[in-house]
């Protein structure tokens, strides 16, 4: 490569190729079941701790102590806008909550991918058994 | 009563931290000792139903956190994971509904005998390179249909083993109990999973802890939700501990892939030896 500012056609080229080198890893991560359940739940855990810091963080600058009424989860956004700090600390609790489950919609959508009709039976299985849990719990 | 800034740090930080630490390690979520430390302990003694409501949101924790490294490593058997979670989650409903007409003495001793003699099994049984490779029969049904056996990478020796599952239909059953069990007493049941895989189904040390792991984030989803809507979760204890358990799994995690196999079932075994003698005493009353 010569200098960019003299092949301008030659510079879109590299990064033609750049982005398409990149988004070939990434479709490579993700497609890698191994790698997507490790980030979904690396992910959930990373984001529910930051949440969590978040609002303990606020709840100590203003200094109004730490205990708190969970909230339901509809009436979460409000109060989350106005970042108040048991509504974060809620979030953070439904973020982590929710990550296992995310998990195995990754591994159905996986197995999917994969035309694995014996796992994709078998997950969703897992799946629909969780469902049946959260509504007899709601009940 | 609400808790203080003391207790919130100290005593539920710091017992999070240790959760995560060997829940990571051993394949639990920590939830056998999170209950009856949240409750009994002096400063805190939460509710019973709040404990169990923390307890499970530990062991989610515990298990996204080591389970997120142990299966970028290969080191969790996602197959048999999946397979036994049928298990976990139809025995977690069905056991909150069948438990109720078993009485619970029963159940405590029976359940204390197993692990007992799932303990003295684990001391006793060798598990150096060539049992890690074991040699199995020749697969078929179940698990040669469903690819359940597999091979993994240990750092302890830089080896990687090939295994073959073995009776993939008693430790189904075995979880399906673990699933019922775990419902009702706000644990994970790794201590049960784990044993299954080990003892019964023929699977390495590391791998039953790290496919443990993974399990029982999803057998406590389901229960911690249902604590969560009834309101049992404070967020504030809930926030502590998930960090605190975040932390123990970082270093967790590291151990475990280094540690000897037989040094983890040797701490294991003794785990389970406690929980036996938890279990029997309180179903013959000592304990109340």
């Amino acid at each position: 490569m010569g200098p960019l500012r003299e092949r301008p056609r030659d510079a879109l080229e590299f990064a033609r190729r750049r982005v398409q080198a990149l988004r070939k890893a990434v479709v490579a991560e993700v497609a890698d079941i191994n790698r997507g359940i490790s980030h979904v739940l690396r992910g959930g855990v990373l984001v529910s701790v930051g949440v969590l810091l978040a609002g303990l963080t606020i709840a100590a600058l203003e200094g109004s102590g730490f205990s708190f009424e969970v909230l339901e989860p509809g009436q979460l956004l409000g109060p989350l806008l106005r970042l108040q700090p048991a509504a974060l600390l809620s979030l953070g609790v439904l973020i982590l909550i929710l990550t296992p489950v995310a998990r195995v919609a990754l591994s159905l959508l996986s197995f999917l991918r994969e035309r694995d009709r014996r796992y994709v039976e078998i997950t969703t299985i897992v799946l629909l058994n969780l469902l049946v849990g959260f509504l007899l719990g709601i009940a | 009563m609400p808790l203080g800034l003391f207790e919130l740090v100290v005593l539920i930080l710091g017992a999070a931290f240790l959760a995560g630490l060997a829940g990571s390690v051993l394949g639990i979520g920590g939830g056998i000792f999170l209950v009856p430390y949240l409750t009994l302990m002096p400063f805190l003694r939460l509710p019973l139903q709040e404990a169990i409501a923390t307890s499970l949101i530990a062991v989610i924790a515990t298990s996204s956190g080591a389970a997120s490294v142990y299966v970028r490593d290969r080191l969790t058997n996602l197959r048999l994971g999946i397979f036994l979670e049928v298990a976990t989650t139809f025995g977690a409903i069905v056991g909150a509904f069948v438990v109720v007409f078993v009485p619970s003495q029963v159940l405590e001793v029976a359940f204390g005998l197993v692990v007992l003699y799932a303990s003295v099994y684990m001391i006793r049984t060798r598990e150096g390179a060539r049992e890690r490779a074991a040699i199995a029969p020749e697969e078929g049904g179940i698990v040669e249909r469903l690819r359940l056996s597999g091979f993994y990478f240990d750092p302890e020796d830089q080896a990687v083993y090939r295994y073959r599952v073995v009776r993939p239909a008693a430790g189904f059953g075995v979880s399906a109990l673990a699933g019922g069990i775990s419902g009702l007493l706000g644990v994970g049941g790794g201590f049960i999973k784990v044993p299954a895989m080990n003892v019964l189904m023929r699977v390495p040390m590391k791998v039953a802890v790290a496919t443990s792991n993974f399990m029982i984030g999803v057998t406590a989803a389901a229960s911690a939700f249902i604590y969560y809507s009834r309101g049992f979760v404070d967020p504030s204890v809930a926030a502590m501990v998930i960090v605190g358990v975040f932390l123990g799994t970082s270093f967790g995690t590291r151990l475990l892939v280094r540690a000897p196999a037989r040094a983890v079932r040797f701490a294991f075994a003794a785990l389970l030896v406690a929980v036996a003698v938890a279990f029997i005493g309180s179903g013959v009353g000592w304990v109340h």
